[in-house]
């Protein structure tokens, strides 16, 4: 068994002296903290991977942030047999599958709204393409679209699941099947090297993001690159709450045909200045076949820019626009526009145990 | 109002009646080229017979022989790349997004560009075949892919008169924004 380079780039280890010292000496800050987090103490096979504290010899090793927890390369996955694990890997693959096909039903029945409205001749003809997209992949099984995104997953964990490695490794799993099985696009790279992991994982990939729930639930929202790479975010003044819309628009007239509009415009405000950012990523995830009045207003505006569908111009240059906003400081008001194309993909699915 | 023009490759000076905003449907041969694909036949030449040829701004996906998901990917990057294509005689250039004022230029008088709707893999790969392949060593998303296609929809987004949709949406939007200025 190896974890070199080999394995991923972006998780090589230097400074060793055996495979086993490098490998407590990378993940044992975060092990050791959700061991001790666990109900009950860590598993027999964990003890081995508890952290003992030789990390602070090495320079090269890095401080995992909580945000983007990670999963551990496959061959340290000592928690695969565990019917827990297994459930929420097999949740994982078929959310991510059905994700890759088949739109939520609220996102099909708004782009079929907006198709049947549209004035504009070649609109039409871009919305009777699309729709006849999300029919051919739900027919034929096959992914809507070839940029089948990187995973970012939100999982819901009941009173009775404490938070362990095993769960980001489990879902690690299912994203791993799933880009074999789907099959899906392998589309993370090492920031730096580019070197690709042909797996859909990597260093903080999947990014995992994980709240307590009533029930224990899987979400996974793929997201293709085009749409991601004209997303903006901006610290306004508190003064300047009007000028939302304007930054929303502004992110929209920048972005021009590139995100592959008709898009689904996912508003984050308050919180700080990540904060602002992870909702409005969360916000995707709201039905977009309601909206607030706010929600419309800014929507109108999108509208009226008139890039239309891929920018061969229209009256549908959005189809919705969800916001989600959170406390600030008084000083602040972070904003952030997550833009997503039509396609917005995103399933959840409820863990069986 | 009248159905789609149907066109096949090799493209002849029929292109030059197209007008942006008609909708086609394209058969034929056609050979996807991204950014390093075009980097490499700027250095080592074209490998196919441009004479007619058309250009898919593509990275498919592969396998088993044939192709899986063939959406297309964002022309603009491949703006300062296609005059040498153009002068060797490619008629038409298929992508999405729309391209720059230098290659609406280059392909006055003598080609097209053709948008098709970005995210419709598989409605794309309904319609095409594989047949072959130039520069697998680019890997699967840069290589040159030869795919026939069979009467793909696409809507002519830049004529050969300077003719660009993509423009006019852009000024509207201007328009539009400069509101907030």
């Amino acid at each position: 068994m190896r974890l070199d380079g080999e394995y991923l780039p972006g998780w090589s280890f230097t400074n060793v002296t055996s495979q086993k010292k490098n490998f407590v000496k990378y993940w044992g800050p975060e092990i050791s903290t959700h061991c001790n987090a666990t109900a009950g103490g860590p598993r027999k096979e964990w003890q081995e991977d508890v952290f003992d504290g030789e990390y602070r010899e090495g320079a090269t090793v890095g401080v995992i942030p909580h945000s983007i927890y990670h999963p551990r390369p496959p061959e340290y996955n000592p928690m695969k047999q565990d019917p827990l694990h297994k459930a929420l890997a097999d949740a994982t693959f078929r959310a991510y599958r059905e994700a890759a096909i088949r739109l939520p039903h609220d996102v099909l029945r708004v782009i079929e709204k907006a198709a049947a409205a549209e004035t504009n001749p070649v609109a039409r003809g871009e919305f009777a393409n699309i729709l006849k997209n999300i029919e051919i992949a739900e027919r034929l099984g096959v992914p809507m679209c070839q940029d089948t995104g990187v995973p970012v997953i939100y999982l819901t964990l009941p009173p009775d699941l404490p938070l362990t490695q095993s769960f980001y490794d489990s879902v690690a799993e299912g994203v791993r099947r799933a880009t074999k099985e789907v099959p899906l696009r392998p589309n993370v790279v090492d920031p730096l090297t580019r070197h690709n992991s042909n797996d859909n994982t990597g260093r903080g990939m999947p990014a995992i993001h994980v709240r307590p729930g009533a029930k224990f639930t899987v979400t996974v929202l793929p997201k293709g690159a085009g749409a991601e790479n004209m997303s903006r975010t901006a610290m306004l003044l508190p003064s300047q709450v009007d000028q939302i819309e304007k930054f929303v628009v502004e992110t929209v007239y920048l972005a021009g045909p590139r995100p592959c509009p008709p898009l689904v415009i996912g508003l984050g405000i308050g919180s700080t200045f990540d904060g602002a950012a992870a909702l409005a990523k969360e916000a995707l995830l709201e039905p977009i076949d309601t909206m607030t009045e706010y929600e419309q207003q800014i929507l109108a505006a999108v509208n009226r820019l008139g890039i239309g569908v891929m920018g061969l111009g229209g009256d549908t240059t959005a189809l919705a626009v969800k916001v989600k906003t959170a406390g600030c400081h008084t000083a602040c008001l972070p904003v952030a526009v997550n833009t997503q194309c039509w396609a917005n993909r995103h399933v959840t699915i409820e863990v069986k145990r | 109002m009248t159905g789609p023009v149907r066109l096949t490759t090799p493209l002849g000076d029929e292109v030059l009646r197209l007008r942006a905003g008609d909708r086609i449907e394209l058969s034929g041969i056609v050979y996807t080229a991204r950014d390093e694909a075009h980097l490499r036949m700027q250095k080592d030449g074209i490998p196919f017979e441009p004479e007619g040829a058309v250009i898919y701004h593509c990275g498919p996906v592969i396998g088993n022989g044939r192709v899986i998901a063939a959406g297309p990917t964002t022309s603009a990057r491949m703006n300062g790349m296609e005059g040498f294509l153009i002068d060797k005689g490619v008629r038409g250039l298929i992508g999405k997004g729309g391209m720059g004022a230098t290659v609406r230029n280059q392909l006055k008088g003598k080609g097209v560009y053709f948008a098709f709707t970005g995210g419709c893999a598989a409605l794309a790969s309904s319609h095409m075949t594989l047949k072959g392949v130039f520069y697998e060593d680019l890997g699967m998303a840069e290589a040159v892919w030869a795919i026939e296609f069979d009467r793909l929809p696409l809507v002519v987004g830049i004529d050969s008169a300077g003719g660009d949709i993509f423009d006019a949406a852009r000024k509207q939007a201007d328009v539009a924004f400069g509101k907030y200025r």
